[in-house]
């Protein structure tokens, strides 16, 4: 059976979101993290990648 | 006389009024301290400078009272009158306000879609006062509001119906989630589930416990600058399917020869030479499809064209032009046989499009038969509609002959005996002066200039 919103009239919906946003900014944080971890590596095999050029010219 | 816009009641720290059809806040003492913070800080001079805020300047400011006059905004617009776009660049707006608030130490301490306007085809935030002090390892306060305001009308939209932005215009205060996250069942995308299910369950399970306090949340300052650039990565990831729709290609499509298109827009430029109007007029395009006359009127007239609508679609594409052609145009959603109404307390919120104030002139082309035939009004009640909204009106007769009329008659019995251009001109005349009247090449149509009765004149 549906619940329906009304249960909100007496109740701050507020602290449901705010208890949220941990997960959703956890979730931004864990993903800035592996985008930057990705770059890095990006940039490691970019710089390998420069050496191997100019050793061949 | 001062009038106090009363939607301003949601804001304890000033409110909006009207005197000689200017534009003043009032600050309330209580928010000075965050005021002088975002003019001091440079946040004001940088929003300024980059269309994102709207400008001000200062009436009085002393140690009791500040009042500010605040720059006009040609024509106030709703969520529920904006397409999927244009709810989309407001969402955008007010997250990276909040990126560049957090620089100089504030943040948004409100979402409302209602904080956002259009000027042309630009957004901009229009609420001075939603700056507060960002606190460190609070979380953001209007992320529920947020949810509501943008990120619930944007994923129906997509994964549901283009048409249920129409919710907001029942729910003043946002979709609620739990309608929402029911709407969208296993639709929903990423950003469904996290921020619309996922909070929806948090709220319910709060709600039942009321274990948990909020005090008890805290995130840093990076935690939540990683939170808007997800935000506003996954609300730039969100677009239409793209879909050709009968209104938004109806000028590509209509039953005109080109000699009768170049007629009809030779009649209304010719028209538009015998009016003048300043950049202080609005002109009311309805019925105005992809946009085609409403730009041709820009191109001639220094004022702001609303574009109206009822196809989300067709003021999505114009949308898209009018913003990548900078043209001084706001194209908006409107049903004219249901046209917005006056909602929120006491009715008094959001007002009508009745109430928003009238057109210096009135494109209605292609769109009478719409009215009459498909939707029985009369003749009468068209003028009389059109008497209350506009100065001048340039409309377009198309007679029964024509076979975009037949189109309408063919699924319908033929009761409109009334329906003919002497008619039209008798009853219009009711209500109207007619200046000019022209048949255009090739076409059963026939095209009016018209200025209401007892009107102050711009005719050149």
């Amino acid at each position: 059976m549906f619940k329906i919103g009304c249960d909100y009239m007496y109740f701050d919906p507020g602290t449901g979101s705010l208890i949220i946003q941990l997960l959703v900014a956890g979730v931004a944080s864990l993903g800035a993290f592996f985008a930057l971890f990705k770059n890095k590596i990006k940039n490691i095999f970019l710089h390998e990648e420069k050496k191997d050029d100019s050793h061949e010219k | 006389m001062k009038s106090r816009e009363i939607s301003s009641f949601r804001d304890p720290s000033g409110y909006i009024y009207y005197e000689k059809g200017k534009v003043f806040r009032k600050i309330n003492p209580s928010y000075f301290q965050e005021y002088h913070h975002l003019m001091d800080s440079g946040l004001y001079h940088e929003l300024v400078q980059n269309h994102l805020l709207i400008p001000h300047h200062e009436i009085i400011s002393n140690s009791k009272e500040i009042i500010l006059e605040v720059e006009k905004v040609p024509y106030i617009s709703y969520p529920y009158e904006w397409s999927f776009d244009e709810l989309k660049d407001a969402a955008l707006l007010t997250i990276h306000i909040n990126q560049v608030a957090m620089k100089y130490g504030m943040i948004l301490k409100d979402a409302s879609s209602y904080n956002v306007q259009f000027i042309g085809s630009n957004p901009i935030f229009i609420d001075t006062l939603s700056f507060m002090f960002y606190e460190e390892t609070s979380p953001w306060g209007a992320y529920g509001q947020f949810t509501k305001h943008f990120i619930a009308p944007l994923v129906l939209m997509k994964y549901v119906d283009v048409r249920l932005n129409c919710l907001l215009e029942n729910y003043i205060d946002g979709i609620p989630l739990d309608l929402c996250s029911r709407l969208l069942g296993h639709k929903g995308g990423i950003i469904g589930y996290l921020h619309i299910k996922l909070q929806d369950k948090s709220i319910q399970r709060h709600n039942q416990d009321g274990s948990v306090s909020a005090r008890k949340v805290s995130l840093s300052k990076k935690d939540i600058l990683n939170m808007f650039s997800m935000i506003e990565r996954q609300i730039k990831k969100l677009s239409l399917q793209k879909y050709v729709t009968e209104w938004m290609s109806y000028y590509e499509h209509t039953n005109y020869s080109s000699k009768a298109a170049d007629s009809k827009r030779k009649i209304v430029k010719e028209f538009c030479s015998k009016l003048s109007f300043t950049n202080q007029d609005l002109i009311f395009d309805i019925g105005s499809n992809d946009g085609t006359y409403s730009r041709l009127i820009e191109s001639v007239f220094p004022s702001y064209v609303i574009a109206f609508d009822i196809d989300s679609n067709a003021v999505q594409s114009n949308y898209h032009r009018s913003s990548s052609e900078q043209k001084n145009i706001l194209p908006l959603i409107m049903d004219i046989w249901n046209p917005s109404s006056n909602i929120g307390f006491a009715n008094r919120e959001r007002s009508s499009f009745m109430d928003r104030g009238c057109a210096s002139l009135t494109l209605a082309l292609a769109f009478l038969h719409h009215l009459v035939i498909s939707n029985n009004l009369s003749f009468e009640m068209v003028a009389e509609f059109f008497s209350k909204i506009t100065r001048y009106l340039i409309i377009e007769f198309v007679s029964k002959e024509d076979s975009q009329v037949q189109l309408l008659l063919q699924t319908r019995e033929d009761i409109f005996d009334f329906y003919s251009i002497e008619t039209f001109r008798r009853v219009f005349s009711q209500y109207f002066d007619i200046i000019d009247e022209k048949t255009i090449d090739q076409s059963s149509r026939s095209l009016f200039l018209m200025e209401v009765r007892d009107g102050k004149s711009f005719v050149k």
